[in-house]
């Protein structure tokens, strides 16, 4: 019987080795994670940290959680907030981008891939740490309301008020607070 | 197509292959060998189990099943109260006291293995010890402090011709307290409230570094029946049959998880492991290599 995630970190309190094998579960995932927010090769760095930081905290594991991939998401999001910076410059739109001031009309006007893509990386950019945060985890990361939870150490109630802003927020930023506006938005684009 | 797809779409980063991140891994095992086998409630502990059980110049307690990674099904055991743990706990310090002890030379080794994990440490914590997990994982080395300094290793574990402030982390712990109360305030450090399972947890993990003097060991011993909530555990097994200790999982655990148990043989008290992670060998050796 394999192994679950709670019972190697219990496991890894003993023979501490033990461990590296919640590495090879789920490191694809967090140094993807890590290369979205902050690039490649701040992620590359990052990596093992966030998984030293995991076994050194391991003793206060919630072993109740069989998975422990998003208590790794939550450190990953812990050390990314040590880098805003870079992910704020990562995620500012090119300078050749349209302006914030007339998105709107250019968005009606000819809405190009490219075009779309400054506008939702500027709408990232200009999100709070904390709604960028909870809106990332559930886009690109495809956690649940209760994960994300479980990751930020935040009620779920929490998560939901994050992200309802969140979105509000890049949906304004896409000029539509309209879901199938979007979808014709895009498909013309 | 809402907002949150198209978000979703912005990035299409790939994940990265096993290959790819094995830098990084590597970074992860080397950070994850021992260190700050100075902190009071770690060491003490460990001690509890090691030293339990030593009675000769080398402690070697071949193991008779496989090593077991992770709980099986758990055999029919029963508990009863704390009083018997208390008399089983005064019982083995008793024995510890009692009985002549071992005293390594100061360059010599403390070598454990357990399963694929083996490790060497250096009695006085002035020459380089190594620790290994497996045929596959390459060995990292834990060197030596020598007047307040010790090599730095790269995550390959070579030199890098650094040198970082230290101080000995030695394997054989004649320099712990002698007496229940001073073993019990070094266990305790700045945390008078620490759980029973917190205790308990820095037994098992501290295991295979250190050896405690019979006088150390007793110590513990004595300082383990003041902990409350400690049982006495019949007719379990760690490679062979023994009599073991056990406390409460903590509240909220999953309704899987089991309590760990530490078990000792039931006429020597010598240390065999825990229940489910029998301690195939351990003893002074001359070298780091040699084995028992």
């Amino acid at each position: 019987m394999t192994a679950t995630d709670a019972e190697l970190i219990e496991a890894s309190l003993r023979v501490p080795e033990k461990f590296a094998v919640i590495f090879d579960r789920h490191a694809p995932h967090i140094q993807r994670y890590l290369a979205r927010r902050l690039g490649q090769q701040v992620a590359d760095d990052l990596l093992a940290e966030t998984f030293l930081a995991a076994f050194t905290k391991r003793d206060r594991y919630d072993s109740s959680r069989q998975d422990a991939r998003p208590w790794l998401y939550g450190i990953a999001t812990n050390l990314v907030g040590q880098h805003r910076r870079e992910e704020v410059r990562r995620h500012r739109p090119p300078s050749a981008g349209p302006p914030v001031d007339d998105h709107a009309d250019r968005v009606a006007a000819d809405v190009t891939a490219q075009a779309m893509r400054s506008i939702l990386t500027g709408a990232l950019a200009a999100l709070s740490a904390e709604d960028r945060d909870v809106l990332l985890l559930v886009a690109w990361e495809q956690l649940s309301y209760l994960e994300v939870a479980e990751a930020l150490t935040i009620p779920v109630g929490t998560v939901r008020s994050r992200l309802n802003r969140a979105r509000r927020k890049v949906r304004e930023a896409l000029g539509t607070n309209n879901h199938s506006e979007v979808e014709e938005l895009l498909n013309n684009g | 197509m809402d907002d949150l797809q198209l978000v979703r779409e912005l990035d299409d980063t790939p994940l990265k292959s096993a290959d790819q991140l094995a830098s990084a891994r590597a970074q992860l095992v080397a950070g994850m060998k021992p260190r700050g086998r100075s902190r009071a409630g770690i060491i003490a502990i460990a001690t509890i189990a090691v030293a339990a059980t030593v009675t000769g110049v080398a402690m070697v307690l071949p193991s008779t099943t496989q090593h077991a990674p992770y709980p099986e099904a758990a055999p029919p055991t029963t508990t009863t109260p704390v009083d018997t743990a208390v008399q089983l706990l005064n019982h083995a310090a008793a024995t510890a006291r009692s009985k002549p002890d071992v005293v390594p030379r100061p360059d010599q080794f403390y070598y454990v293995r357990d399963g694929d994990w083996e490790a060497w440490f250096s009695v006085d914590g002035t020459r380089d010890g190594r620790v290994g997990s497996g045929k596959n994982e390459a060995p990292t080395t834990l060197p030596g402090c020598v007047g307040g300094r010790k090599k730095v290793y790269d995550k390959f574990d070579k030199p890098t011709g650094d040198f970082e402030p230290c101080t000995p982390s030695r394997a054989y712990r004649d320099d712990l307290p002698t007496t229940a109360d001073g073993m019990l305030e070094f266990l305790q450090g700045n945390d008078k409230n620490r759980p029973v399972n917190s205790y308990g947890k820095d037994v098992q993990s501290m295991f295979a570094q250190s050896y405690l003097p019979g006088p150390q060991r007793a110590a513990l011993f004595e300082a383990a029946t003041q902990v409350p909530g400690l049982t006495v555990v019949q007719n379990v097994s760690s490679g062979r049959p023994g009599i073991g200790i056990t406390w409460p999982l903590p509240a909220g655990s999953a309704s899987w998880a089991k309590p760990n148990v530490m078990v000792f043989d039931k006429e020597t008290y010598v240390y065999l492991g825990t229940k489910d992670e029998p301690q195939d060998a351990a003893g002074f050796v001359d070298a780091v290599g040699d084995r028992l």
